[in-house]
């Protein structure tokens, strides 16, 4: 796998309140009527300019992960669809939330619909109080296998079929998208969280701790290390943030790298101001670093 | 009381003609004189897709003044959620009318979704809440329940979807569902749940219709029997304590003269091979309003004319296209006419369809719509 490198679209803070509507955040926005709110500025104004920004300035992809706190990820794909033109978008499911057809069939919209630029990635980091939450009761034990059975059927269904399959959690009978899937390759599959075993259902796995085929980083990279500093004392990093002058952001990321990272997805707050420093500042770096390297090893 | 007038968007390609039963609009068949095919404009990924059309679609809806499209769900169709998102940045005042079934998501997961779409679109998103159908079909997407228990289904759904909106932390324990403190993100939960268009005509489907619907959505059926059925829907649900209004979705085939319109059908008619057309007319499952509608007889008509049902009613729609079997077809006086008379007997909204869609979306809003009674909507408002 040649390596991509992909934004994800996290939101806290100052992010969650960019494009917001309502009493609290613009409090000069009109009341809560429907019609009143016709070609008003929404968030999904906000989300778009990040998508765009990260295309432009040369990012492989966007995440979009399913924060229980959040957007919901299949809306934001579908929104972000005719947003972007070459950005893969790898939409964060979760299997307790539809049916497994379901599934493959939005899955299958969003593909013929982006011309084939979706990546799945099947989230299996949900704790047991967020699943309740959201009318899921599934045990931990059965969460790979559910995952799978998903998984199962989805690509059994994607084509002409039929499909027939009655498992513990999906079934169907006769399934086949046909038509739907024709001409376009089931999404590559990425795995959020689960142990090793998670590794092996997935193309890239992305481990609850440290990295593997996949790397999700936050970064805090600027010009100088005064500069870096002075960010610090504001803000309270994940640990294994990657913080640095945008020379050293860049030499980290190209270690990890090393380590067999092919999909590397990064992260910031205050996203448009931060997707652009690692777009124009960062990417350019890391992508030389790694072309030398591949230069020295031939 | 004001009307509304919602538009349709199909969601497995469209055709150029009535005429022609087919799909030639959108990437579900190669290019040919008389298609279009975007997306595999040369056999491979152009960048384009039926998307594109569907957007076209919903902006002639939006400037024709219609309030929005139904987007209906079927196996071969593309999904409304996803059209919807798609499209919510390419239109101004459209409401996407999405049909779903209970058993496609969680009801937590529904109501996420509708929130953040209502977010996307500021409020511009409707239901088309389906629970009939059954057998083969139903298990196709994945679930297995029986007719009466579907219904039971439905109205939890709705009262988990509700709850974990407007009643966070909402916990429920039911037959189907299960939730513990559940609720959306602040921002999402502020978003207003969607008016509920409610298909079913079973007492089960009125029973759930009762507490959850705003709108009864039927397809269009001899008037007298809609009349009927009007009045003892909105009796019946107002005796289960929440009377609901009715709709009705209607394709017509509107022209300047009556002639002309009557000209497609006997064309359309034409061009369905006989032994094809027992086919075109039956769908599967166990509604109840398929099998109300069973009785016309698309099968056995040796012509067009067989299958009138009353003046500017047909009942061959089914053989030019995948849907209801029944349909207006007339100048722009009758069908506007026709309108009115199910406005009298007890319309209060209606979903109509022609095809070509795009085309069709400017002339029934130019031509039939401003023609309607008083009782109509001025579109400019819309």
């Amino acid at each position: 796998m040649t390596l991509e490198i992909f934004w994800k679209l996290a939101e806290a803070g100052i992010d969650r309140r960019r494009g917001e509507w309502g009493a609290d955040a613009r409090p000069w926005a009109p009341a809560a009527d429907a019609r009143s709110r016709d070609r008003q500025i929404n968030h999904y104004d906000y989300l778009a300019q990040i998508a765009r920004a990260a295309e432009l300035t040369g990012f492989d992809g966007l995440l979009i992960p399913d924060d229980p706190d959040g957007e919901e990820p299949w809306i934001v794909t579908s929104a972000l669809v005719r947003e972007t033109r070459r950005l893969k978008i790898a939409t964060a499911v979760v299997p307790g939330s539809a049916s497994a057809v379901y599934h493959a069939k939005m899955a299958a919209s969003v593909e013929r619909f982006s011309g084939g630029r979706q990546i799945w990635a099947i989230d299996l980091t949900r704790d047991a109080a967020v699943r309740a939450r959201e009318g899921d009761f599934a045990i931990k034990a059965d969460l790979l296998p559910r995952a799978e059975e998903l998984v199962t059927l989805a690509r059994g269904i994607w084509g002409d079929g039929p499909h027939d399959q009655e498992g513990r959690f999906f079934l169907v009978e006769k399934g086949a998208l046909g038509s739907l899937a024709a001409h376009w390759s089931f999404p590559e599959l990425w795995m959020l969280g689960g142990n090793a075993d998670a590794a092996t259902l997935g193309d890239v796995h992305f481990p609850a701790q440290g990295t593997a085929g996949g790397a999700s980083v936050t970064i805090l990279a600027r010009e100088t290390q005064a500069d870096v500093d002075a960010e610090l004392a504001r803000l309270s990093l994940p640990a294994d943030a990657v913080i640095g002058t945008y020379d050293d952001v860049a030499q980290q990321l190209a270690v990890l790298v090393g380590t067999g990272v092919t999909r590397l997805v990064l992260n910031a707050g205050d996203q448009i101001r931060e997707v652009h420093i690692a777009g124009e500042q960062i990417l350019p770096r890391l992508r030389q670093l790694l072309s030398g390297a591949d230069r020295a090893a031939a | 009381m004001s009307i509304d007038f919602y538009w349709r968007i199909p969601t497995h390609g469209c055709s150029s003609s009535i005429r022609q039963r087919n799909s030639n609009r959108g990437d579900w068949s190669p290019l040919a004189p008389g298609n279009q095919a975007p997306g595999l404009r040369d056999g491979a990924p152009d960048g384009t897709s039926y998307i594109d059309h569907m957007a076209e679609i919903a902006r002639a809806a939006e400037i024709s003044g219609f309030v929005g499209g139904l987007l209906p769900s079927f196996p071969m169709t593309d999904d409304p959620w996803v059209i919807s998102a798609a499209l919510a940045r390419a239109t101004k005042a459209f409401r996407f009318m999405i049909a779903f079934q209970p058993g496609f998501l969680s009801p937590v997961r529904a109501a996420r979704m509708s929130a953040s779409l209502q977010r996307a679109t500021n409020g511009r998103v409707v239901y088309n809440i389906i629970t009939g159908g059954g057998g083969p079909a139903q298990r196709w997407w994945g679930d297995s329940f029986d007719h009466d228990d579907r219904y039971d289904r439905t109205t939890e759904f709705l009262d988990v979807l509700k709850g974990v909106w407007k009643q966070a932390p909402f916990d429920h324990k039911g037959r189907f569902y299960e939730v513990a403190g559940g609720g959306l993100p602040e921002a999402l939960a502020r978003e207003d749940i969607p008016t509920i268009y409610f298909s079913g005509s079973s007492e089960a489907a009125l029973q759930s219709a009762a507490q959850h619907a705003d709108y009864y959505l039927s397809w269009l059926e001899p008037f007298e029997q809609l009349r009927a059925k009007f009045a003892q829907v909105k009796a019946r649900t107002a005796e289960l304590g929440r009377g609901i209004k009715c709709a009705i979705r209607v394709e017509v085939i509107a022209r300047p003269t009556e002639e002309e319109a009557w000209r497609e059908v006997e064309i359309g008619f034409a061009n369905v091979a006989a032994e094809t057309r027992g086919s075109f007319g039956r769908q599967g499952g166990d509604s109840v309003g398929v099998h109300r509608l069973a009785g016309i007889g698309a099968d056995s008509a040796r012509d067009y004319r067989d299958l009138i049902v009353s003046p500017n009613v047909w009942g061959g729609f089914s053989l030019l296209r995948p849907g209801p079997a029944l349909g207006l077809v007339g100048s722009y006086e009758n069908v506007a006419a026709r309108l009115d008379e199910l406005i009298d007997l007890g319309a209060d909204s209606f979903i109509l369809a022609a095809t070509p869609h795009l085309e069709e979306a400017y002339r029934v809003g130019e031509e039939v719509l401003p023609l309607l009674g008083s009782r109509a909507p001025r579109l400019a408002a819309a």
